[in-house]
Protein backbone atom coordinates (compact mmCIF):
# COMPACT_ATOMS: atom_id res chain seq x y z
CA UNK A 1 0.00 0.00 0.00
CA UNK A 2 3.01 2.41 1.13
CA UNK A 3 4.81 1.73 -2.07
CA UNK A 4 1.71 1.84 -4.02
CA UNK A 5 0.54 5.17 -2.96
CA UNK A 6 3.80 6.69 -2.56
CA UNK A 7 4.18 6.34 -6.51
CA UNK A 8 1.02 7.70 -7.11
CA UNK A 9 2.13 10.75 -4.85
CA UNK A 10 5.26 10.87 -7.35
CA UNK A 11 3.37 11.15 -10.22
CA UNK A 12 1.56 13.68 -8.91
CA UNK A 13 4.06 15.12 -7.92
CA UNK A 14 6.14 15.35 -11.06
CA UNK A 15 3.37 15.86 -13.19
CA UNK A 16 0.50 17.98 -11.32
CA UNK A 17 1.40 18.60 -7.91
CA UNK A 18 4.37 20.53 -7.11
CA UNK A 19 4.33 19.79 -3.32
CA UNK A 20 7.12 19.30 -1.12
CA UNK A 21 8.56 15.38 -2.67
CA UNK A 22 11.62 14.53 0.03
CA UNK A 23 9.47 13.32 2.54
CA UNK A 24 8.14 10.50 -0.43
CA UNK A 25 11.60 10.06 -1.64
CA UNK A 26 12.68 9.20 1.89
CA UNK A 27 9.61 6.92 2.54
CA UNK A 28 10.14 5.17 -0.65
CA UNK A 29 14.02 4.42 0.19
CA UNK A 30 13.36 3.44 3.45
CA UNK A 31 10.72 1.13 2.28
CA UNK A 32 12.90 -0.46 -0.99
CA UNK A 33 16.08 -0.52 1.91
CA UNK A 34 14.38 -2.70 4.04
CA UNK A 35 12.10 -4.28 1.96
CA UNK A 36 15.61 -5.86 0.46
CA UNK A 37 17.02 -6.55 4.65
CA UNK A 38 13.61 -8.00 4.90
CA UNK A 39 13.90 -10.50 1.78
CA UNK A 40 17.20 -11.04 2.56
CA UNK A 41 16.76 -12.53 5.77
CA UNK A 42 13.10 -13.94 6.11
CA UNK A 43 15.03 -17.66 6.41
CA UNK A 44 16.24 -16.96 9.84
CA UNK A 45 13.99 -16.85 12.35
CA UNK A 46 15.58 -13.99 14.93
CA UNK A 47 17.03 -11.94 12.24
CA UNK A 48 13.57 -11.92 10.69
CA UNK A 49 11.86 -10.57 14.03
CA UNK A 50 14.51 -7.90 13.78
CA UNK A 51 13.73 -7.28 10.34
CA UNK A 52 10.07 -6.59 11.03
CA UNK A 53 11.15 -5.02 13.59
CA UNK A 54 13.28 -2.08 11.64
CA UNK A 55 10.25 -2.27 8.88
CA UNK A 56 8.24 -1.32 11.75
CA UNK A 57 9.93 1.50 13.70
CA UNK A 58 11.22 2.93 10.59
CA UNK A 59 7.47 3.58 9.59
CA UNK A 60 7.26 5.17 13.05
CA UNK A 61 10.49 7.10 12.21
CA UNK A 62 8.90 8.50 8.91
CA UNK A 63 5.55 9.60 10.34
CA UNK A 64 7.23 11.45 12.88
CA UNK A 65 9.08 12.87 10.19
CA UNK A 66 6.35 13.73 8.54
CA UNK A 67 4.91 15.17 11.40
CA UNK A 68 8.24 17.55 11.83
CA UNK A 69 8.42 18.61 8.27
CA UNK A 70 4.71 19.93 9.02
CA UNK A 71 5.87 22.43 11.86
CA UNK A 72 4.81 19.56 14.32
CA UNK A 73 8.12 20.16 16.27
CA UNK A 74 10.75 17.81 17.19
CA UNK A 75 8.91 17.05 20.20
CA UNK A 76 6.86 14.95 17.98
CA UNK A 77 8.96 12.88 16.26
CA UNK A 78 10.88 12.26 19.98
CA UNK A 79 7.86 10.56 20.92
CA UNK A 80 7.55 8.75 18.37
CA UNK A 81 10.98 7.52 18.39
CA UNK A 82 10.62 6.59 22.36
CA UNK A 83 7.23 4.91 21.44
CA UNK A 84 8.94 2.72 18.96
CA UNK A 85 12.07 2.03 21.24
CA UNK A 86 9.40 1.20 24.30
CA UNK A 87 6.81 -0.64 21.80
CA UNK A 88 9.77 -3.05 20.37
CA UNK A 89 11.54 -3.86 23.37
CA UNK A 90 8.90 -4.71 25.78
CA UNK A 91 5.83 -6.02 23.97
CA UNK A 92 5.92 -9.62 22.22
CA UNK A 93 5.97 -10.57 19.05
CA UNK A 94 3.10 -10.87 18.41
CA UNK A 95 2.00 -7.33 19.24
CA UNK A 96 5.14 -6.26 17.58
CA UNK A 97 3.85 -7.49 14.04
CA UNK A 98 0.63 -5.13 15.18
CA UNK A 99 2.97 -2.07 15.31
CA UNK A 100 4.42 -2.63 12.10
CA UNK A 101 0.79 -2.95 10.37
CA UNK A 102 -0.36 -0.08 12.16
CA UNK A 103 2.70 2.41 11.69
CA UNK A 104 2.55 0.43 7.65
CA UNK A 105 -1.27 2.09 7.85
CA UNK A 106 -0.74 5.08 9.43
CA UNK A 107 1.86 5.96 6.75
CA UNK A 108 -0.17 5.13 3.87
CA UNK A 109 -2.81 7.37 5.49
CA UNK A 110 -0.31 10.12 5.97
CA UNK A 111 1.03 9.38 2.08
CA UNK A 112 -2.44 9.60 1.02
CA UNK A 113 -3.45 12.84 2.89
CA UNK A 114 0.19 14.29 1.17
CA UNK A 115 -0.56 12.98 -2.19
CA UNK A 116 -4.60 13.77 -2.20
CA UNK A 117 -5.31 16.51 0.30
CA UNK A 118 -2.17 18.38 0.47
CA UNK A 119 -0.99 18.57 -3.01
CA UNK A 120 -4.35 19.38 -4.25
CA UNK A 121 -4.51 22.31 -1.85
CA UNK A 122 -0.61 23.47 -1.94
CA UNK A 123 -0.88 22.88 -6.04
CA UNK A 124 2.17 25.30 -7.62
CA UNK A 125 1.80 27.52 -4.62
CA UNK A 126 4.82 26.38 -3.04
CA UNK A 127 8.60 24.62 -2.89
CA UNK A 128 10.76 24.60 -0.55
CA UNK A 129 13.17 23.94 -3.37
CA UNK A 130 15.92 22.51 -0.71
CA UNK A 131 15.38 18.90 -1.26
CA UNK A 132 18.86 17.67 -1.18
CA UNK A 133 19.40 18.61 3.06
CA UNK A 134 15.84 17.75 4.23
CA UNK A 135 17.00 14.12 2.14
CA UNK A 136 20.29 13.84 4.11
CA UNK A 137 19.06 14.52 7.31
CA UNK A 138 16.38 11.52 6.56
CA UNK A 139 18.97 9.61 5.88
CA UNK A 140 20.66 10.31 8.69
CA UNK A 141 18.61 10.13 11.20
CA UNK A 142 17.68 6.53 9.31
CA UNK A 143 20.68 5.13 10.09
CA UNK A 144 20.93 6.12 13.33
CA UNK A 145 17.81 4.95 14.41
CA UNK A 146 18.49 1.40 12.05
CA UNK A 147 21.53 1.12 14.05
CA UNK A 148 20.06 1.83 17.40
CA UNK A 149 17.02 -0.66 16.83
CA UNK A 150 19.33 -3.35 15.28
CA UNK A 151 21.24 -2.77 18.84
CA UNK A 152 18.28 -2.99 21.12
CA UNK A 153 16.87 -5.60 18.65
CA UNK A 154 20.12 -7.80 19.30
CA UNK A 155 20.04 -7.36 22.99
CA UNK A 156 16.45 -8.34 23.11
CA UNK A 157 16.60 -11.44 21.13
CA UNK A 158 19.86 -12.00 23.25
CA UNK A 159 17.32 -11.17 26.50
CA UNK A 160 14.79 -13.50 25.08
CA UNK A 161 17.14 -16.35 24.15
CA UNK A 162 19.20 -16.40 27.64
CA UNK A 163 15.82 -16.54 29.54
CA UNK A 164 14.74 -19.25 27.62
CA UNK A 165 17.44 -20.93 28.63
CA UNK A 166 16.93 -20.09 32.54
CA UNK A 167 13.55 -21.17 31.75
CA UNK A 168 14.72 -24.20 30.13
CA UNK A 169 17.45 -25.49 32.89
CA UNK A 170 14.92 -24.58 35.57
CA UNK A 171 12.23 -26.62 33.72
CA UNK A 172 15.16 -29.42 33.78
CA UNK A 173 15.89 -28.79 37.28
CA UNK A 174 12.93 -29.25 38.30
CA UNK A 175 12.45 -32.41 36.39
CA UNK A 176 15.75 -33.75 37.71
CA UNK A 177 14.48 -33.03 41.45
CA UNK A 178 11.06 -34.42 41.20
CA UNK A 179 12.87 -37.76 39.66
CA UNK A 180 15.07 -37.30 42.66
CA UNK A 181 11.78 -37.03 44.96
CA UNK A 182 11.05 -39.90 42.98
CA UNK A 183 13.87 -41.98 43.14
CA UNK A 184 13.85 -41.52 47.26
CA UNK A 185 10.22 -42.21 47.63
CA UNK A 186 10.89 -45.52 46.13
CA UNK A 187 13.76 -45.99 48.31
CA UNK A 188 12.10 -44.86 51.38
CA UNK A 189 9.03 -47.12 50.51
CA UNK A 190 12.05 -50.20 49.63
CA UNK A 191 13.64 -49.74 52.91
CA UNK A 192 10.42 -49.46 55.10
CA UNK A 193 9.34 -52.85 52.94
CA UNK A 194 12.80 -54.42 53.90
CA UNK A 195 12.35 -53.07 57.82
CA UNK A 196 8.58 -54.26 57.89
CA UNK A 197 10.22 -57.97 56.60
CA UNK A 198 12.84 -57.75 58.93
CA UNK A 199 10.84 -57.17 61.68
CA UNK A 200 8.50 -59.68 60.97
CA UNK A 201 11.20 -62.24 60.08
CA UNK A 202 12.56 -61.59 63.47
CA UNK A 203 9.66 -61.21 65.71
CA UNK A 204 9.18 -65.58 63.28
CA UNK A 205 12.40 -66.16 64.66
CA UNK A 206 11.83 -65.55 68.22
CA UNK A 207 8.76 -67.22 67.97
CA UNK A 208 10.34 -69.98 66.68
CA UNK A 209 13.25 -70.39 68.96
CA UNK A 210 11.16 -69.74 71.76
CA UNK A 211 9.01 -72.71 71.19
CA UNK A 212 11.99 -74.76 70.20
CA UNK A 213 13.61 -73.72 73.56
CA UNK A 214 10.25 -74.99 74.98
CA UNK A 215 10.91 -78.50 73.11
CA UNK A 216 14.52 -78.81 73.63
CA UNK A 217 13.75 -78.27 77.56
CA UNK A 218 11.31 -81.54 77.61
CA UNK A 219 13.74 -84.19 76.94
CA UNK A 220 16.75 -82.64 78.97
CA UNK A 221 14.81 -82.20 82.14
CA UNK A 222 13.38 -85.53 81.47
CA UNK A 223 17.14 -86.28 81.11
CA UNK A 224 18.20 -84.68 84.37
CA UNK A 225 15.61 -86.32 86.47
CA UNK A 226 16.59 -89.64 84.98
CA UNK A 227 19.93 -88.70 85.84
CA UNK A 228 18.44 -88.02 89.54
CA UNK A 229 17.15 -91.18 90.02
CA UNK A 230 20.11 -93.02 88.66
CA UNK A 231 22.34 -91.78 91.60
CA UNK A 232 19.57 -93.98 94.16
CA UNK A 233 21.12 -96.28 96.41
CA UNK A 234 18.40 -98.59 96.21
CA UNK A 235 17.80 -99.41 92.44
CA UNK A 236 16.10 -102.82 91.31
CA UNK A 237 18.07 -104.36 88.20
CA UNK A 238 14.83 -103.74 86.19
CA UNK A 239 14.45 -100.58 87.26
CA UNK A 240 18.25 -99.55 86.65
CA UNK A 241 17.95 -101.13 82.98
CA UNK A 242 14.57 -99.43 82.84
CA UNK A 243 16.07 -96.22 83.22
CA UNK A 244 19.28 -96.79 80.75
CA UNK A 245 16.60 -97.48 78.37
CA UNK A 246 14.95 -94.21 79.35
CA UNK A 247 18.16 -92.34 78.88
CA UNK A 248 18.48 -93.35 75.55
CA UNK A 249 15.06 -92.42 74.13
CA UNK A 250 15.31 -89.39 75.45
CA UNK A 251 19.17 -89.06 74.23
CA UNK A 252 17.22 -89.90 70.74
CA UNK A 253 14.15 -87.37 71.11
CA UNK A 254 16.47 -84.70 72.28
CA UNK A 255 18.55 -84.76 69.12
CA UNK A 256 15.40 -85.55 67.35
CA UNK A 257 14.58 -81.56 68.14
CA UNK A 258 18.30 -80.44 67.27
CA UNK A 259 17.80 -81.70 64.31
CA UNK A 260 14.39 -80.65 63.34
CA UNK A 261 15.32 -76.83 64.34
CA UNK A 262 18.58 -77.31 61.82
CA UNK A 263 16.91 -78.31 59.36
CA UNK A 264 13.73 -75.96 59.96
CA UNK A 265 16.80 -73.08 59.70
CA UNK A 266 18.09 -74.21 56.87
CA UNK A 267 15.24 -75.23 54.85
CA UNK A 268 11.98 -73.72 55.77
CA UNK A 269 10.85 -69.48 56.34
CA UNK A 270 14.21 -68.53 57.89
CA UNK A 271 16.31 -70.41 55.10
CA UNK A 272 17.34 -66.39 53.75
CA UNK A 273 18.01 -65.22 57.87
CA UNK A 274 20.06 -68.38 58.17
CA UNK A 275 21.80 -67.61 54.64
CA UNK A 276 22.50 -63.90 55.64
CA UNK A 277 24.03 -64.65 59.10
CA UNK A 278 25.93 -67.63 57.08
CA UNK A 279 26.68 -65.04 55.06
CA UNK A 280 27.87 -62.34 57.48
CA UNK A 281 29.76 -65.18 59.87
CA UNK A 282 31.65 -65.68 56.54
CA UNK B 1 -2.04 -91.15 103.73
CA UNK B 2 -1.56 -88.25 101.18
CA UNK B 3 -3.15 -88.34 97.70
CA UNK B 4 -0.52 -87.02 94.83
CA UNK B 5 -1.57 -86.98 91.40
CA UNK B 6 1.31 -86.29 88.56
CA UNK B 7 -0.12 -84.56 85.10
CA UNK B 8 2.24 -85.06 82.78
CA UNK B 9 2.15 -86.42 79.11
CA UNK B 10 5.93 -87.54 78.90
CA UNK B 11 5.62 -91.16 80.53
CA UNK B 12 9.30 -91.76 81.06
CA UNK B 13 8.92 -88.76 83.36
CA UNK B 14 5.91 -90.36 84.91
CA UNK B 15 7.90 -93.60 85.80
CA UNK B 16 11.43 -91.09 87.11
CA UNK B 17 8.69 -88.97 89.19
CA UNK B 18 7.37 -92.35 91.22
CA UNK B 19 10.83 -94.13 91.51
CA UNK B 20 11.72 -90.24 93.28
CA UNK B 21 8.17 -90.41 94.93
CA UNK B 22 9.23 -94.29 96.65
CA UNK B 23 12.23 -92.63 98.21
CA UNK B 24 10.88 -89.47 99.41
CA UNK B 25 10.07 -91.76 102.79
CA UNK B 26 6.81 -89.79 103.52
CA UNK B 27 3.16 -91.57 103.54
CA UNK B 28 2.32 -90.43 99.89
CA UNK B 29 0.25 -92.51 97.02
CA UNK B 30 1.50 -91.12 93.79
CA UNK B 31 -1.15 -91.50 90.48
CA UNK B 32 0.51 -90.18 87.43
CA UNK B 33 -1.76 -88.78 84.63
CA UNK B 34 -0.80 -88.95 81.23
CA UNK B 35 -3.90 -86.98 79.87
CA UNK B 36 -5.44 -83.66 81.12
CA UNK B 37 -8.59 -85.14 80.37
CA UNK B 38 -8.88 -88.15 82.08
CA UNK B 39 -7.10 -86.00 85.45
CA UNK B 40 -10.11 -83.77 85.03
CA UNK B 41 -12.46 -86.63 85.27
CA UNK B 42 -10.75 -87.60 88.36
CA UNK B 43 -10.93 -84.81 90.07
CA UNK B 44 -14.48 -84.06 89.00
CA UNK B 45 -16.08 -87.37 89.00
CA UNK B 46 -14.16 -88.92 91.69
CA UNK B 47 -11.69 -87.34 94.18
CA UNK B 48 -9.74 -84.28 94.67
CA UNK B 49 -5.94 -85.60 95.97
CA UNK B 50 -4.23 -83.19 98.55
CA UNK B 51 -1.39 -82.42 95.90
CA UNK B 52 -1.49 -82.27 92.31
CA UNK B 53 2.08 -81.47 90.41
CA UNK B 54 0.68 -79.93 87.11
CA UNK B 55 2.93 -79.92 83.62
CA UNK B 56 1.92 -77.05 80.91
CA UNK B 57 2.87 -78.16 77.49
CA UNK B 58 0.69 -80.86 76.99
CA UNK B 59 -1.15 -81.95 73.48
CA UNK B 60 -4.77 -82.67 74.93
CA UNK B 61 -5.47 -79.87 77.36
CA UNK B 62 -2.55 -77.80 78.57
CA UNK B 63 -1.77 -76.81 82.06
CA UNK B 64 -3.32 -73.68 82.07
CA UNK B 65 -6.28 -74.73 80.96
CA UNK B 66 -7.12 -77.80 83.47
CA UNK B 67 -6.55 -75.09 86.12
CA UNK B 68 -9.31 -73.40 84.70
CA UNK B 69 -11.74 -76.00 85.14
CA UNK B 70 -10.34 -76.35 89.19
CA UNK B 71 -11.60 -72.62 89.83
CA UNK B 72 -15.00 -73.97 90.85
CA UNK B 73 -13.82 -76.21 93.38
CA UNK B 74 -15.11 -76.07 96.71
CA UNK B 75 -11.65 -77.92 98.34
CA UNK B 76 -8.78 -77.55 96.01
CA UNK B 77 -5.35 -79.01 96.13
CA UNK B 78 -2.54 -78.26 96.83
CA UNK B 79 -1.29 -77.26 93.18
CA UNK B 80 1.94 -76.75 91.93
CA UNK B 81 3.23 -76.13 88.02
CA UNK B 82 5.60 -78.30 87.48
CA UNK B 83 7.15 -77.78 84.28
CA UNK B 84 10.31 -77.95 81.80
CA UNK B 85 9.28 -74.16 80.47
CA UNK B 86 11.59 -71.26 81.98
CA UNK B 87 9.41 -68.82 80.07
CA UNK B 88 8.59 -66.25 82.64
CA UNK B 89 5.50 -65.58 81.31
CA UNK B 90 4.30 -68.80 82.79
CA UNK B 91 5.89 -68.18 86.25
CA UNK B 92 4.22 -64.82 86.07
CA UNK B 93 0.90 -66.70 85.34
CA UNK B 94 1.46 -69.44 88.06
CA UNK B 95 2.00 -66.32 90.71
CA UNK B 96 -0.72 -64.96 90.04
CA UNK B 97 -3.26 -68.18 90.04
CA UNK B 98 -4.73 -68.56 93.52
CA UNK B 99 -5.07 -71.94 92.81
CA UNK B 100 -1.10 -72.20 92.46
CA UNK B 101 1.46 -73.03 95.61
CA UNK B 102 4.40 -72.58 93.50
CA UNK B 103 5.83 -72.38 90.16
CA UNK B 104 8.37 -75.53 89.76
CA UNK B 105 10.50 -75.73 87.58
CA UNK B 106 12.06 -79.06 86.06
CA UNK B 107 14.02 -81.22 86.58
CA UNK B 108 12.73 -82.48 89.60
CA UNK B 109 15.26 -83.97 92.46
CA UNK B 110 14.83 -85.95 95.47
CA UNK B 111 15.67 -83.11 97.55
CA UNK B 112 12.82 -80.88 96.35
CA UNK B 113 10.19 -83.61 96.08
CA UNK B 114 11.28 -83.93 100.35
CA UNK B 115 11.25 -80.22 100.75
CA UNK B 116 7.51 -80.02 99.69
CA UNK B 117 6.16 -83.81 100.66
CA UNK B 118 7.03 -83.46 104.15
Amino acid sequence: VGVFLATIALLFHDSVIAFDAQDIWVELTALALFSVLYIINRKHEYTREVSHFLIGSVFVLLDATWYFNRGMGLGVALLFFTAVVIGQVLIDERFRRLFTLLSLLNMAVLLAIEAFVEGFFILGLYNTGSEFPMLTKAIFIFITFVLTSWVIGRLKQEYDLAYQLTLAQQKELEQKNQEIRGINEELEEKIDERSREVIQNQKRLLKYSFFHSHNLRGPLTTLLTIHEALSLQDLTVDEMSRLITMLEEETVRLDKEVREIQYALQENEFSELYHIQAKEQK
Amino acid sequence: MKKVALVDDDPSFGYVAELLFKRVDADVELEVFQRGTTFLTHILNREVPDIVFLDINMPDLNGWEILDQLQDLEQPPTLYMLSSSIDQHDVKRAKESDLVTEYLSKPLTLDLLKKILK
